[in-house]
């Protein structure tokens, strides 16, 4: 299936040009009223972004970190209180219009679908939504359900599908109007990991099209896997732009170890080895081990094996963990 | 925007959410009977007062807003969407939300005419109303038409329901009972001093009713029109107010972040 613009947008595209950003958003403030009065929440502060036509981007952050503020944004669902957001040139407010026949947008869970209607009917309701006339709209439903593999169920009742169909379904519904941007807010939460893992196929494909993809998550192996570029938010802000190279460094060189127990003079031992940063008592016996660099796990795996403990397990750090490292490394504040 | 094909897949959509609301059974064993249960008990209070005029005159305004009731579900079924989270996907759309809303719930309309047809025709004999065929034909008629008018009253309460959730049926609520008090249901529009005539006047379906009253009860062909363009004519009104109400709310919830994705 080859990407293309809108219908009636291919004008306007030849002047504002494929050769934008596909998402380029730049001073995005965004305050929110808060009851009785009080000051203004800002969930997003002086945020900016570039993504660029065939580009997978990732979103991370906390909740509250103001992805999906942005994702609103973005998709003309709310307007910004400061800054400019445009895609493919177009402004998101001025242009609002002329925006969203290039915007698909894909969020996780079971809302967003009319749970009586067939996979085929929600397909066709959103065709109709986005210019299509009733044959085309028939083929396009019929030509995504096949896709995303839904094919063999396109007749039967959304309400009867499992998490993982349903969320094909919603990237199915995200294409139907050929977007040039993709809008994945959180696509894969509450998936399964067969199905998450062909959820991230299917996103690979679309970057293959020339498709610009903007990925929230809290997964960071699953923004590893897929973008190709990370930035990290939180408080609103923008805190890091990165390389998934770069995230994957850092989350081997943080590798955490955990380990029950272990005696206190055995614990001082493997404080003492290179590369670890700090170790936890998590409880009796039981400590948490930090490491601060590429491989300095392996030696304290070793040593906790010879001194005859078997209760042993590593695991990367929490995205929470990651962000503590960023910050300390950049000397940046994180917002209450 | 193909405007016609987001009208017959919204029409769609509406059927199906009708399946939601009533199985076959459901709508015959629990709605029916609850209506003609209803209609009976109005229209035993003007056989209690032996009177057989006050008796036909109870019974069509009972079976009636039977359809202008259940058109006022229309507010509820608008905010369906937000329940289904698709409301900002709409948001998002290029087709906009206005014309998806304001289609939506055209469900009610039928299963209104349907069930208030059946309940005036079925209970007209049981209470001394004679009706022939023609006018048993022209009352269905203009029970659709009283349906069909009341519908954007429904729509414009659902817009209300959106924007206020929290209050979402006080709308529909307080619009029916007031229209119920002074649209000549139980009593003559008449009986009300002026000023609350000409606000009964505002709603389609006091006119809708009234035509049905003067379609069975020998009243002139060009009336009973006359009736029915003043049901229309103010249905158009509460139909502009309703699509501005939705596209108002569309509007405000852009700048203030009221619908969430999700919603």
């Amino acid at each position: 299936m080859a990407p293309g613009p809108g219908r009636g947008d291919a004008e306007a595209m030849s002047i504002t040009g494929f050769d934008a950003p596909a998402v380029d958003v730049r001073g995005r403030s965004r305050d929110f009223a808060t009851a009785r009065g009080g000051p203004p929440r800002r969930a997003l502060d002086d945020f900016g972004l570039t993504v660029a036509a065939g580009e997978v981007h990732g979103l991370l952050g906390p909740n509250g970190a103001g992805k999906t503020t942005l994702c609103k944004i973005l998709s003309t669902v709310l307007l910004p209180t400061a800054g400019t957001a445009r895609v493919h040139g177009l402004d998101v407010v001025a242009d609002a219009k002329r925006v969203r026949p290039l915007l698909g947008i894909v969020f996780g869970g079971e809302r967003g679908l009319y749970a009586r209607m067939t996979a085929a009917q929600n397909l066709r309701f959103w065709a109709a939504l986005y210019g299509h006339r009733r044959r085309e709209g028939r083929r396009r439903a019929a030509e995504l359900l096949e896709r995303v593999g839904l094919g063999p169920r396109a007749d039967e009742p959304v309400e009867t599908f499992s998490r993982g169909m349903k969320q094909r379904l919603h990237l199915a519904r995200g294409l139907v109007g050929d977007p040039r941007v993709l809008v994945l807010d959180e696509p894969t939460v509450g998936m399964d990991p067969v199905s998450a893992h062909e959820f991230r196929g299917l996103v690979e494909d679309l970057r293959a099209e020339g498709r610009a993809v903007l990925l929230t998550t809290h997964d960071m192996a699953e923004a590893e896997a897929l973008c190709d570029r990370v930035s990290f938010i939180d408080g609103g802000r923008l805190l890091r732009c990165e390389d998934p190279r770069v995230l994957g460094e850092l989350l081997s060189r943080h590798e955490r170890v955990r380990a029950s127990g272990v005696p206190e003079a055995l614990a001082e031992r493997i404080a003492a080895l290179p590369g670890v940063e700090r170790v936890r008592s998590t409880g009796p016996g039981a400590v948490l081990v930090e490491t601060g660099r590429g491989g300095a796990a392996l030696p304290v795996l070793r040593t906790l094996v010879e001194a005859g403990v078997s209760d042993v397990s590593t695991a990367p750090p929490t995205l929470e963990e990651v962000y503590l490292h960023l910050i300390g490394e950049r000397g940046m504040a994180v917002r209450p | 925007m193909n405007a016609i094909a987001v009208l017959r897949q919204t029409m769609w959509s509406g059927w199906t959410d009708l399946r939601i609301v009533y199985t076959p059974t459901t709508w015959a064993f629990g709605w029916m009977v609850r209506v003609l249960c209803q209609v009976v008990f109005y229209s035993m209070l003007g056989t209690l007062l032996g009177d057989p005029e006050r008796t036909r005159y109870l019974l069509v305004g009972a079976a009636v807003f039977i359809a202008v009731n259940e058109t006022m579900m229309a507010s509820a079924s608008t905010t369906w969407e937000r329940m289904s989270g698709t409301l900002s996907l709409l948001a998002a759309a290029p087709a906009g939300m206005v014309t998806v809303l304001a289609a939506r719930s055209w469900f009610w309309v039928a299963t209104g005419t349907l069930s208030s047809s059946i309940a005036l025709l079925a209970l007209a004999p049981v209470f001394g109303l004679g009706l022939g065929p023609g006018e048993s034909a022209a009352a269905a008629a203009l029970v659709f038409a009283t349906a069909l008018a009341n519908y954007p009253v429904g729509l414009c309460c659902g817009s209300l329901s959106l924007r206020f959730h929290r209050l979402r049926n006080v709308f529909s609520n307080l619009t029916l009972l007031t229209m119920t008090a002074v649209g000549g249901v139980m009593v003559p529009v008449a009986f009300w001093p002026g000023w609350i005539q000409w606000f009964a006047a505002a709603f389609p379906a006091v006119h809708g009713l009234e035509a049905v009253r003067l379609a069975i009860g020998g009243g002139a062909a060009d009336a009973v029109f006359a009736r029915l363009g003043l049901a229309f004519a103010t249905a158009a009104a509460w139909l502009a107010l309703a699509a501005a109400s939705l596209w108002w709310f569309q509007r405000d919830a852009r700048r203030t972040g009221s619908i969430d994705f999700g919603d």
